[in-house]
């Protein structure tokens, strides 16, 4: 299958800091795929590199077949690019700026956008400065439809709007999307929303795409194992897989990257009571997997050694199993 | 491109017709209309000799050296600021073409705009019994000569707005060096010999700079 989307080794530095590190991302026509990451994992960056809005110090990019550096004014009249924040001119009313976007695409489907407009309830004689923030999305999202885009580059798109704008804004982007049957890279700190429109999720920890996988395939590869000891729970001996190891009470909860016949052995070692397997959304998943060792909040520390008498929670990271 | 330059148009009205305001107001004083005689300094009654006035020279150039510099401000560092080159730069045309049809709007206007008040005024001079001294159309090309170096110092404020350099580092380092470039060569001698293809060159190389950090900056 061709991809719509190929990177090889793109690097980007930030001063000293290495913000995209060696990033091989290859996505596949008609996928929908969501880049995960938390704040600061490189995500944005990413996408703005692929855009040509970043320049990569290092590594190639091509969309839909072309490089990046040298892309067409043709090649990007195929892609619709919907910046974190949705950047508009604010003092242009919708219509203005429908005419000026489709002014850039011959073949732009102006009734298509109105229909879209028509659908969120926005008047074009609205001023974009006046529109509240999800207004600004669905205007956003209606004008890179406009071109009828091949590939769609959505950067944050459900970014600060409500829950109820979120679900509109999703529904409907997932309507136009599966109707025409695109290529979709978005990213989102909103999980559910990944889960429910994405087939497949790549995880960005500091730069690293540590994760490219189908989204199933993503949540049942991350597991939360607890096991109830009902006294002092033994400590953990090093296990391929073990992502963290949480002491609560008299229980630990383990979280895995492929739990199988040799990570159950490991825990079945420690002669717990009770085993519990959890299977995780994809947001616990998410969270298990890119948190690292967890650490109580100092206050909270605190606070329960003044109750317990100093026996609070303890942690144990195991780093390097992603 | 020509929807591009509209959008420029719209954005620039606003600079333009306060602008504009001013030119006409020193146009209007310096024909004797007394009514902005309010204003320190402001040219006032038909006894100076036109366009050699030190005053009409002095309130021009502030006029035009203000309009300018906001002009380039206007269209880079705004847009910049507002985060709205991420929308800007993905229409598909090529990043060269974008910023040339910005600088050609920006620059015209400029000229249009300087070039009023002058066209005003000296077509009011010319004509007999409006002022006590002679006058020729000559003597207008020292202003004329003004408004020529005035897209200097626009590109120099476009080139400051765009580069991603710190406001109180070496950002403003293109404005400075258009402003001495426009001192220096609205003194300079041989106009048509040294200044002028001084002048085109200068364009020539701060058209390429901006062209040049508006495809090699990253829009972060």
């Amino acid at each position: 299958m061709d991809d719509a989307i190929r990177t090889e080794r793109l690097t980007k530095y930030y001063g000293g800091r290495k913000v995209v590190d060696h990033l091989d991302l290859r996505i596949p026509k008609g996928t929908v795929y969501g880049l995960l990451g938390r704040n600061g994992a490189g995500k944005s960056t990413t996408l703005k590199m692929l855009t040509g809005m970043v320049r990569p110090d290092y590594g190639r990019i091509e969309l839909l077949g072309e490089d990046v550096e040298t892309l067409s004014p043709e090649t990007r009249a195929r892609i619709a690019y919907l910046a974190e924040g949705h950047p508009l001119y604010t003092s242009m009313t919708i219509r203005q700026a429908i005419a000026f976007t489709t002014s850039f695409y011959p073949n732009a489907d102006r009734p298509f956008v109105e229909m879209i407009l028509d659908h969120f309830a926005l008047s074009p004689k609205a001023k974009i400065g006046r529109l509240s923030k999800g207004q600004r999305a669905q205007v956003s999202l209606a004008l890179a439809l406009a071109p009828d885009p091949e590939l769609l580059i959505l950067d944050d798109p459900t970014l600060g709007l409500d829950t109820n704008v979120r679900r509109d804004f999703l529904e409907s982007m997932i309507q136009i999307i599966q109707r025409r049957g695109r290529t979709i890279l978005f990213s989102s700190h909103v999980l559910g929303d990944v889960e429910r429109v994405a087939d497949r999720v790549g995880v960005m920890i500091d730069g690293v795409l540590r994760v490219d996988c189908p989204v199933e395939q993503f949540k049942s590869s991350v597991r939360k194992v607890v096991a109830e000891f009902g006294h002092e729970p033994p400590e953990v001996p090093p296990c391929p897989g073990l992502l963290s190891d949480w002491r609560v009470g008299t229980r630990r909860e383990l979280v895995f990257v492929g739990y199988g016949p040799r990570q159950r052995a490991a825990v079945e070692a420690l002669s717990p009571r009770r085993i519990e397997v959890v299977e995780l959304n994809l947001e616990d998943a998410f969270i298990e997997y890119t948190r690292g060792p967890r650490r109580p909040l100092p206050i909270f520390t605190q606070f329960q050694s003044d109750i317990q008498g100093g026996s609070a929670d303890e942690s144990i990271g195991v780093e390097g199993a992603a | 491109m020509r929807a591009l330059a509209w959008k420029e148009l719209r954005e620039v009205l606003g600079i333009t017709a306060i602008a504009l305001a001013c030119y006409l107001a020193l146009a209007v004083n310096a024909m004797g209309a007394r009514v902005f005689d309010w204003v320190p300094a402001m040219p006032a009654g038909t006894h100076g000799v036109p366009f050699l006035e030190a005053n009409f020279t002095w309130f021009f150039t502030f006029i035009s050296v203000v309009f300018a510099a906001a002009l380039g401000f206007r269209q880079s560092a705004w847009e910049s600021s507002r985060g709205t080159f991420l929308f800007l730069l993905h229409r598909p045309l090529r990043r060269e073409t974008i910023f040339f049809v910005k600088l050609a709007t920006g620059a015209g206007v400029l000229l249009i705009c300087a070039s009023l008040p002058i066209v005003l005024y000296g077509a009011w001079a010319a004509v007999p019994g409006h002022h006590a001294s002679p006058f020729e159309w000559s003597m207008t090309a020292s202003t004329w000569r003004l408004t020529f170096l005035l897209p200097l110092l626009y590109l120099g404020a476009f080139l400051s707005g765009q580069r991603p350099a710190r406001w109180f580092g070496t950002r403003l380092l293109p404005l400075v060096a258009s402003i001495l470039c426009l001192a220096l060569l609205s003194w300079v001698s041989w106009w048509w010999s040294v200044g002028f293809p001084l002048t085109l060159l200068l364009y020539v190389l701060l058209t390429a700079n901006v062209c040049f950090v508006g495809q090699s900056r990253d829009y972060a």
